[in-house]
């Protein structure tokens, strides 16, 4: 029997098996909206109350995993109306850093600090989209029914986000046009 | 690097621009096979979108790490007692037309203290409802050891729970054994699968599911009786697959899922 048929039988161990299974892979996805722990835990639990709640109404219209990233996606929204918190969307200051000069040898950690910075520079839709296609091994067709929007939004804000790092990351990820 | 226009793909705007936006995807395998079988047509003779792809690899390979991440086990203490109700009226389904009268006195069972509080009296409520029953003519006597043995499990749930909570002074929440203390773990030693057993599994058959998995427990049960296992590389495959064929697993699932490309 599927998790999510025992789950909707009000089945603690199979949600507690589930919880544990996409704990990592929503914080890591809600990382990208959040900076704060608490927060990250906090969708992540209303996230899962609510699939405790909808089990039985889960359709296999779609997979799992994007019925559960969808419901995440929407709790994150809604944590974002309601918090003060500011969402990413500066520069990072890492970018403006002057000792990052191309021709230095950046260490894999430097690079990865350098494209985080990239990244919450973009808008947080584009961001989601990024996190979803390069770090979550998301389909375009996934991500449009995760986030309820047309394929070719997808495709456009992906494209968009793209030139957004491709100029902010040219100095040094050593691949460009 | 950049490349001459002449090393462009011949193929017109539109295509080059719809091969393009397909390109993050082609990185990342999601593709369906007929659109990658396409990508690598055009990408055989385009050196721009094989640029453009060996860009997006390298991003990929990149995954910005959260500097602090939430622990799992404290993150579930938490939710655990918002899922009581349901659970509670689930199971109170199943019970005897006599007992769930008996139990509507207050929500008992409660692994968490502060939420959802029961009534001050509800065991005495509980107990007082059970002697009443107890004490009607006619009743079958089965029934009414059943309903003892329950108020026995109910009592020893309580005391655990209660024990728990005083050991470290936080007797409002729920800890899992492995549970660190505080939200940021430092010791826990993740696992590879999470699985749960059948309330009719031996001691005998669960060590046979392990033995024939290759995996063994490192942590667990948790109060929702689940058990974190880790296994060898090279079995976590075949790991998954034994356990979700024994008859007396009732869940299992990766925790490595989606966790590496």
């Amino acid at each position: 029997m599927e998790l999510i048929q025992l789950i909707s039988r009000a089945d603690r161990s199979a949600f507690e098996v589930l919880y544990r299974a996409y704990f990592q892979r929503l914080s890591r996805f809600l990382s990208s909206a959040f900076h704060n722990s608490r927060l990250i835990e906090e969708v992540i639990n209303e996230t899962m109350f609510v699939v405790w709640q909808k089990a039985d109404t889960y359709n296999h219209a779609s997979k799992v995993s994007t019925w559960i990233f969808a419901i995440a996606y929407r709790q994150a929204l809604k944590a974002i109306n309601q918090s003060d918190e500011p969402v990413d969307n500066e520069v990072g200051q890492e970018l403006d850093n002057e000792e990052n000069e191309p021709e230095q040898q950046l260490s894999r950690l430097q690079l990865g600090q350098l494209i985080q910075g990239a990244l919450k520079s973009l808008p947080f839709e584009q961001r989601i989209v990024v996190s979803l296609t390069y770090f979550h091994d998301m389909g375009y067709q996934e991500i449009a029914e995760m986030i309820n929007c047309p394929v070719n939004t997808v495709k456009t804000r992906m494209f968009h986000a793209r030139l957004k790092l491709k100029n902010m990351l040219s100095l040094h990820v050593g691949v460009t046009e | 690097m950049n490349q001459p226009a002449m090393n462009k793909h011949p193929a017109s705007e539109d295509t080059h621009r719809a091969i393009q936006e397909l390109l993050p995807w082609f990185a990342a395998n999601s593709l369906t096979r007929q659109e990658k079988n396409m990508l690598q047509q055009h990408l055989a003779s385009c050196t721009q979108c094989q640029s453009e792809l060996a860009w997006h690899q390298a991003l990929r390979e990149h995954e910005p790490q959260a500097a602090i991440m939430p622990d799992v086990d404290a993150a579930f203490a938490k939710l655990l007692p918002r899922l009581q109700p349901e659970v509670q009226s689930a199971r109170q389904a199943e019970l005897p037309v006599e007992l769930q009268a008996g139990l509507q006195a207050g929500s008992v069972l409660k692994t968490n203290t502060a939420v959802d509080q029961p009534a001050p009296g509800w065991l005495a409520s509980l107990k007082s409802r059970l002697k009443e029953y107890l004490q009607q003519p006619g009743r079958d006597w089965a029934m009414a050891t059943i309903a003892c043995q329950f108020v026995l499990i109910a009592g020893l749930g309580m005391g655990l729970v209660f024990q728990y909570g005083e050991q470290d002074g936080r007797n409002h929440e729920y800890r899992a054994l492995s549970a660190a203390s505080g939200m940021e773990s430092d010791r826990h030693a993740d696992g590879d699968i999470a699985v749960s057993f059948k309330p009719s599994a031996t001691i005998r058959e669960i060590q046979k599911s392990l033995h024939a998995s290759g995996a063994r427990i490192i942590d667990g049960p948790t109060i929702a009786d689940v058990y974190i296992l880790s296994v060898p590389t090279e079995q976590y495959q075949q790991a998954l697959q034994t356990l979700s064929a024994e008859a007396h697993v009732a869940s299992v699932a990766s925790l490595k899922a989606g966790a590496t490309k």
